[in-house]
């Protein structure tokens, strides 16, 4: 621990303690003789705080033994050596322990762990040994300077995580690392050194380090050997059923058993054939699912060396369509028409796709109470509402709603737009009679990426508002009229379309665009695309993204991941285990299946020649001449560090002692008080 | 006969009101003080409250209804047609007993107080027994605290006074309380019938109190229960939290000023209320005495309690 952790500087908090206690005074009675206590009744003792402090020697007593307590818990030896490092230039030992999914297979772990104790307990009395561990984050696992015993203690307790990681993010996170100190440095890499852990640039396989640093790259490679590994390379869901993709390296042919596992219905069984270091795809009819989220899991019975790739996890949505209020002036209109057709085909035989249905109702025939029960509402022609309905809109979006909302024949004459409250400057018509066309598209926006054919919409009539500061155009026409608007309001968000969702006033319905658009707007604006409900292993999750904001994460070993605290707090979490991850927010429950990273799957490690290339790479990078230590030497000795423990605890101790005896010497007893009542 | 308005009216006159107990301090010889508390309130009251029927002639008063007919001065009604009484300096055979408390609850002194209960109690007792040894009344000296200190046999003869103003001057204070020691003296004695002044702050049970005293009462004493306060008792200001150690039992109480400046003072004024009435139950006069204030009104209280019997 560092003298400037967090919890030593909360330790030094303790000492305005004594401070505290030696300003309070219990109200010290003025002793007095009287004639008789019979009337006399003993009131509650006050107590005060005085501006001065009392009894100096004792607080100073009491200062130093806290002082000593907190001290003694941060480990100040340790500190002392590094500073004395720091100017003798002592060897830093900076062990980099790889957990990532890879790790556990066949005894690799274990050989890693050995490896990284060996470093440890081979570092001399004045060196330094810090313990990092690497997937996908660089982590450190202990204080730079803590005892060997502390950091064969971390070693210990290293889990390998069904994560993936990078050599080359491992690179960038040395990189950025203090390298200031005037050490030796040496990076200890211990790992299994995968061939799929190299980034695609060699270049990054480089890190910046600082010119004058003393820096020493070591290799502890730990292989699993030519051990053969199945692993389950996809599963999707088809029509009929699922399709199973299952692949081997440095296997032979062979016949294996998979199970196939919907929900909490019984498992059945399939067997699949794959040839020697292949590939094979079973597909799996007939399968039931229930309504609304399925959870699948599909295995690999067959042992192998790694084991997490033999195990997949698949979501399937069977929610009944999600239903979306289109407002409208005549529910038999075209608008509608259109509209429903397409909402209606959004998300079919998707499995992690939303599906709507539409309910399209008359404005007059809404009672703008139950708005409350659609994630989103579309209202075909903004104009046609009235102060009330708006009001109603108002609150809703205020809540959280959401609303796309499009203009029509009785928005032209209104002089600010109801709900968004947009100034209408004119309705834009055609130049020249032309049609106009989409002049910029906001791609990078969440409602539009990837859309195409935007080139074969016209638009004949669109009306012009006047924006509004916090307004976000989407998408404007020729003559730079927005056209897509959106609009955050309080808790909710709104999308204005500034001309109509019929055929009248733009060819849009009846063109691809519509659907992809109409589609890929309902999944924002009920925020259903937020959710991947299929992540590897290592992927950041964040339940800001989620509508609502706050909910809670449970891993697949049923624990809450998330604090209270911190389900409103943003920041991302990394999924690091494999299986299904319960979620929980104010929208409802949903689950994502989390699966091992196909790179680490394939446990091939490095080629030699690039071995060879990146430690010339380091070499010539670094300072000083690179070294590369295969073999471990144990070196147990953890003696006098912890005995220095036992001598501080000692002072303390005896502190202790003297503060009891000083105070009871000091500070005269009370008297035993009693009543007054005379015989 | 004394008419309380007309003396309260001389009292402030009288340069007696000068002699507080601060003055009287200063004055160490008792029969000195006691004297010139006792000359002092006799002057101020501008006539001799000695009245009885000695053979002194002190007036003439206007007969009226229920006078005995045997104190008419014939000769006068014959000369002039009127009646009137003659009336004496009283001569009395009367004892006056003194019971003195000196239980150390009477030692003490408040700060600011100039004299302790104590030191108030002598000058209370001398002047009382200077006053009767002028009356040529026997007077008697009982002190005690939880047992029975001193015993003076009520006497008339020359010297008894100073005899009493001598064992007044060397009492002093010491343990508890307990009133049946200087009754069962009394009793024991078989005291002639007479006035008992008992002078204590009183802090006990008023209902040990009555039964303890109500022998003496039905004995034909006729008593007088002089109770003093230090100030301090009656209206305590104190600024800070207070450990008060009782003076008899040594017990300690640590009080808060908003107790003692609200709570206590309903407690000892209930309680002087209670001894009060014990004292009416038993036919007694009783009267409280601030150890601040001087001393003629205790002397006035007392010339009125003896002109009543």
């Amino acid at each position: 621990m560092s003298l400037i952790a967090p919890l030593f500087l909360l330790g030094l908090g303790l000492l305005a303690l004594p401070f505290w206690l030696h300003r309070l005074q219990t109200d010290d009675p003025v002793r007095e003789t009287f004639s008789s206590t019979m009337f006399l009744e003993a009131s509650q003792k006050r107590v005060r705080v005085r501006k001065q402090l009392q009894h100096l020697f004792l607080m100073l007593l009491r200062l130093l033994f806290l002082a000593l307590l907190v001290v003694a818990f941060a480990q100040p030896i340790l500190r002392l050596d590094n500073l004395i490092g720091a100017q003798t230039g002592s060897r830093y030992h900076l062990i980099v322990v790889d957990t990532t999914a890879s790790i556990s297979a066949a005894s690799v772990f274990d050989e890693i762990r050995d490896q990284a104790k060996g470093i440890v307990n081979a570092a001399g009395q004045d060196e330094f040994v810090q313990v990092y561990q690497f997937g996908p984050a660089l982590t450190a696992l202990t204080e730079a300077g803590t005892t060997k015993q502390t950091s064969n203690a971390a070693i210990d307790n290293l889990e390998v995580r069904d994560v993936a990681g990078e050599f080359g993010d491992l690179m960038t996170a040395l990189s950025r690392l203090d390298w200031d100190q005037p050490l030796d440095y040496q990076v200890h890499l211990v790992s299994d050194f995968q061939k799929t852990s190299l980034p695609d640039r060699f270049a990054d396989m480089i890190p910046d380090l600082p010119a004058a640093a003393q820096i020493s790259f070591n290799f502890y490679p730990a292989t699993s050997g030519d051990s053969g590994n199945w692993f389950i390379d996809s599963v999707q869901e088809e029509e009929q059923g699922l399709r199973i993709n299952v692949g081997g390296r440095n296997t032979s042919s062979e016949t294996l058993d998979l199970t196939v596992k919907v929900g909490d219905e019984p498992e059945s069984a399939h067997q699949l054939t794959v040839t020697e270091s292949g590939r094979a795809s079973l597909f799996v009819p007939n399968l039931v699912y229930e309504a609304g989220i399925n959870a699948v899991r599909v295995e690999i019975r067959n042992q192998d060396a790694l084991a997490v790739d033999n195990r997949f996890h698949l979501v399937v949505d069977r929610s009944p369509p999600e239903p979306v209020l289109l407002l409208t002036t005549n529910p038999f209109a075209p608008a509608a028409n259109y509209l429903s057709a397409v909402m209606s085909s959004v998300g079919e035989g998707v499995s992690d796709q939303q599906t709507y249905r539409v309910e399209a109702v008359s404005l007059s025939d809404f009672d703008v109470r139950t708005l409350e029960r659609y994630s989103w509402v579309i209202v075909d022609d903004i104009g046609a509402i009235d102060g009330v309905f708006a009001d109603g809109l108002t609150d809703y979006l205020a809540a959280g709603g959401a609303l796309f909302a499009a203009t029509g024949d009785q928005t032209p004459g209104l002089a600010a737009l109801p709900v968004s409250g947009h100034a209408l400057v004119s309705e834009t018509l055609s130049q020249n009679n032309q049609p106009q066309a989409v002049s910029r598209v906001d791609q990078a926006h969440r409602m539009l990426s990837g859309l195409e054919g935007w080139s074969d919409i016209r638009f004949s009539r669109a009306v012009s508002v006047e924006l509004q500061p916090e307004d976000k155009v989407l998408v404007s026409l020729e003559d730079g009229t927005p056209l897509l608007i959106e609009q955050q309001l309080a808790q909710g968000k709104s999308v204005l379309f500034a001309s109509s969702l019929d055929n009248q006033w733009n060819n849009l319905p009846v063109k691809p665009l519509y659907v992809s658009l109409m589609a890929q707007a309902a999944n924002y604006l009920s925020d259903a695309d937020r959710l991947k409900t299929q992540q590897y292993g290592g992927d950041l999750f964040s339940l800001q993204e989620l509508s609502g904001g706050a909910g809670q994460l449970v891993d697949p070993s049923g624990k809450a991941v998330l604090e209270l605290g911190s389900t409103r707090q943003p920041g991302a979490y990394t999924l690091s285990q494999t299986g299904f991850y319960q979620i929980f927010t104010l929208a409802g429950e949903s689950l994502v299946g989390v699966n091992t990273h196909p790179d680490e799957t394939d446990l091939t490690p490095l080629d030699e020649s690039d071995f060879e290339n990146w430690k010339q790479a380091l070499a010539g990078d670094s300072n000083s001449g690179q070294q590369v230590v295969s073999e471990t030497s144990i070196v147990d000795d953890t003696g006098s560090q912890r005995e220095f423990w036992l001598w501080i605890l000692c002072g303390a101790a005896v502190l202790l002692l003297l503060e009891s005896l000083f105070a009871n010497w000091k500070i005269p007893s009370m008297p035993q008080y009693g009543s007054g009542a005379k015989s | 006969m004394v008419q309380e308005p007309q003396s309260q009216a001389a009292t402030n006159r009288s340069p007696m009101r000068l002699l507080t107990p601060e003055i009287l301090s200063g004055l160490s010889n008792l029969e000195i003080l006691a004297r010139t508390v006792v000359d002092g309130v006799l002057i101020g009251l501008h006539r001799s409250p000695h009245f009885g029927f000695s053979q002194e002639f002190a007036e003439y008063r206007a007969y009226n209804e229920g006078d005995d007919l045997r104190y008419v001065d014939w000769n006068v009604y014959a000369r002039t047609g009127r009646t009137y009484i003659k009336q004496f300096k009283g001569e009395t055979s009367a004892h006056l007993m003194l019971l003195m408390d000196l239980s150390a609850s009477m030692g003490y002194q408040s700060k600011g107080a100039s004299v302790s209960k104590l030191m108030y109690a002598k000058y209370l007792a001398a002047s009382l027994a200077y006053l009767s040894s002028q009356q040529k009344d026997a007077v008697g000296l009982i002190e005690f605290d939880e047992t029975l200190r001193q015993y003076l046999k009520p006497s008339s003869r020359p010297g008894q006074f100073q005899a009493v103003l001598h064992a007044l001057d060397a009492a002093e204070v010491n343990g508890g309380t307990e009133f049946s020691v200087p009754a069962d003296q009394m009793s024991s004695i078989k005291a002639k019938r007479g006035m008992v002044a008992v002078i204590s702050d009183f802090y006990t049970d008023p209902e040990k109190l009555i039964n303890v005293i109500q022998p003496l009462s039905i004995q034909g004493q006729d008593l007088a229960l002089f109770q003093i306060l230090d100030p301090h008792e009656l209206a305590p200001d104190i600024k800070h939290s207070t450990l008060y150690e009782d003076a008899e039992t040594g017990a300690a109480v640590e009080v808060s000023p908003d107790y003692m400046t609200k709570e206590y003072p309903a407690r000892i004024a209930a309680h002087i209320a209670s001894i009060k009435d014990a004292a009416a139950a038993v036919n007694a006069d009783h009267i409280v005495l601030n150890s601040a204030e001087p001393l003629d009104g205790a002397l006035r209280r007392y010339l009125q309690f003896r002109q009543r019997r």
